[in-house]
């Protein structure tokens, strides 16, 4: 069955919100709370809000059932776990973390899922301009969790980098007002690919990579200057999340992203959930996996996307009217 | 005074009188736009896209350009779009629909080059610049001078050319995620262990790799142990033969083909490469028992015929299955 990005024909406003979901395994009609949380956020200006929402996994699922990475895996779970450097936690977060770490080693994998969000945001411009707003009018934002983080990373760089797509920043007019990271792996992900070293393959067009450290994506104009692809970039994590980086309330420096030019970090303290031991941190964790299968991810669980959205209701609301 | 010099003067003045009526009809035209725009709905009509022409970016590219003042304000920009209109001034591209040539091809630069033939490779960089300038360097001024409406009618067929280009850009992101779902979706050969070795190995090489552009490649390694062969009668018998594969699988990208739509004649690939089969025949040996016999097999979707030389020649053919899953 062809892969379909989601269309909103109709815009009431200049307004429009992707949704961007990680590890698991959505299909369209799901995250039905995340949807109600995020337009419990927005408030009366979700009406007139156009929310998309990026359902990849059906490609991840071909890609699954062909490539049984085997060895190479287990060297990049390894890598994890000797980063972590701790016996308590260390073999479970690399377990957690295995998920979102297997993009990295197939190419056509990570260029299938990036075509489809292109695609996605294609669809979304055109659905606005379309309702009669021009690009350059548009008021877009992404709100992104886990994996979705990585892939949004990608995506944004490789728009802003090819014309072909009609998404660049200075040439197309193309500008994100928010880009929210929701307990991103961009750079626990860029740490570990380079550990591996020449084991990940076309490193070229892997934009988490690159360079001597994360950036946010810019095209440079015609006639001279720099037009940024977001406006404002949102990093928010918690200290119990291990794929945003924190390891039982430890910043590991490896593994959080902090990009130049973002807006003050948000670290989530997430006394509310009760956890208080490292050992009972692991349980939370490994309770959430499955056998071959994606986690299942609660709200007891310090990576649910729905409670970061809860938290931050207030703030989405003014970034996103 | 000479009846030559008074001649002169009156060619003069009928001149002045040309070039004043040139800009009050510009001007005129300006300020009848920038009305219509004031009565027309606050957004952006998009049904007109198709009607624009390349002959009215130029017309708005001026407008635009004297309602942000852009010669006072911004001579280097001002300077730049009169270039670049100039290069396209050729009155044959004028009646050219921007739909048209923004549909042509998301890369339209590259594009214009290879095939297309209004442009040359010239007039397609300029119109390419113009329009990246347009949006880059007038819009902002433009908004700031006449409002966000007016601005966005001034430069409709700017979002006419780009929105083109994405609508074409669009069918090419469709088509590379079909034929991905063709390399990888359900109706894809399965690998086997060898063959996800191989093929992560390959991911390393040009020509396997995805492009730049995110077009997959075509091709796909193969590495089988094949125990389901069967000889051609020979002798009123037919043979079991159990024999080894090297060999690329290659995707057929066409639509109509692969998978139960395309069925036995049109199938999604199509495979070649070697063989090995053991001394002598039978379903489950081992290809390399005794004095291994080489030759070749070519497959049409999952139908494959191989033919072993040596001194006991076999032509085999079999239908390409997954005994045990991962395995072969």
């Amino acid at each position: 069955m062809p892969w379909l990005p989601h269309t909103i024909p109709d815009w009431q406003s200049e307004r429009a919100v992707l949704l961007v979901h990680g590890i698991g395994n959505a299909a369209p009609g799901d995250y039905v709370e995340l949807v109600a949380a995020v337009k419990a956020a927005l408030g009366p200006a979700a009406d007139r809000t156009a929310i998309y929402q990026l359902w990849y996994d059906q490609i991840n699922d071909w890609f699954a059932a062909k490539n049984q990475l085997g060895d190479v895996f287990t060297l990049a779970l390894s890598a994890v776990s000797d980063r972590i450097g701790d016996p308590e936690l260390g073999p479970t977060l690399a377990d957690v973390l295995g998920d979102i770490l297997w993009p990295v080693l197939v190419t056509d994998a990570r260029t299938a899922v990036r075509e489809a969000y292109l695609l996605q945001l294609k669809q979304m411009v055109q659905d606005g301009v379309n309702s009669g707003y021009p690009a350059r009018r548009q008021r877009l934002s992404i709100i992104c969790h886990s994996l979705g983080c990585f892939h949004t990373y990608e995506v944004l760089h490789h728009a802003a980098l090819y014309e072909s797509h009609g998404l660049q920043p200075a040439k197309h007019a193309v500008v994100f007002e928010n880009v929210i990271f929701m307990a991103s792996p961009v750079q626990l992900i860029r740490t570990v690919a380079n550990a591996l070293g020449p084991l990940v393959p076309n490193k070229r067009w892997l934009y988490t990579t690159q360079g001597d450290a994360l950036t946010i994506p810019s095209q440079a104009k015609t006639m001279g200057g720099v037009v940024r692809s977001v406006k404002r970039w949102v990093s928010i994590t918690g200290a119990l999340d291990p794929v945003g980086g924190y390891f039982f309330r430890h910043r590991a420096d490896w593994a959080y992203m902090q990009v130049d030019g973002q807006e003050p970090p948000i670290v989530d303290a997430q006394h509310a959930l009760n956890i208080t031991s490292k050992a009972q941190l692991a349980s939370t964790l490994r309770a959430s996996l499955r056998d071959r299968q994606p986690p299942v991810i609660t709200p007891s669980n310090p990576h649910s996307w729905e409670a970061y959205v809860a938290n931050h209701a207030t703030a989405l609301r003014s970034w996103l009217a | 005074m000479s009846a030559r010099r008074v001649g002169a003067l009156r060619v003069g003045a009928l001149r002045r009188r040309a070039s004043y009526l040139r800009v009050a009809v510009v001007f005129a035209a300006q300020l009848a736009l920038v009305t219509s725009v004031a009565s027309a709905q606050a957004t952006l009509d998009s049904s007109q896209f198709r009607q624009y022409t390349l002959g009215t970016l130029l017309e708005r590219t001026r407008v635009g350009d004297s309602l942000a003042s852009l010669r006072s304000a911004a001579p280097p920009v001002h300077a730049k779009l009169g270039e670049l209109s100039a290069r396209l001034a050729r009155p044959e591209l004028a009646r050219l629909t921007l739909w048209q040539l923004g549909d042509e091809h998301a890369s339209f630069v590259t594009v214009a080059r290879r095939r297309f033939v209004a442009l040359s490779p010239f007039e397609a960089a300029s119109l390419d610049t113009l329009a990246a300038i347009l949006e880059e360097e007038l819009a902002a001024p433009l908004s700031d001078a006449v409002g966000n409406d007016s601005a966005d009618r001034v430069l409709a067929p700017l979002d006419a050319f780009n929105a083109a280009r994405r609508e074409r850009s669009m069918a090419d992101s469709h088509e590379k995620l079909r034929r991905f779902e063709r390399k990888y979706g359900p109706e894809a050969p399965v690998r086997n262990i060898a063959e996800v070795a191989l093929n992560y190995a390959a991911q390393f090489v040009p020509g396997f790799q995805p492009s730049g552009e995110g077009w997959p490649s075509r091709a796909e390694l193969i590495a089988s142990y094949v125990p389901t062969y069967l000889s051609l009668p020979r002798d009123g018998r037919a043979q079991a033969v159990t024999v080894a594969e090297a060999g690329v699988r290659l995707y057929l990208w066409r639509e109509g083909w692969g998978g139960a739509e395309g069925g036995v004649l049109r199938p999604g690939f199509i495979s070649l490469g070697v063989v090995a089969a053991g001394e002598r025949d039978g379903a489950l040996g081992a290809p390399w028992q005794g004095a291994s016999r080489f030759g070749a097999f070519v497959g049409w979707g999952n139908a494959k015929i191989a033919v072993i030389g040596g001194r006991n020649t076999r032509v085999l053919v079999t239908r390409q299955v997954h005994v045990l899953p991962f395995v072969f």
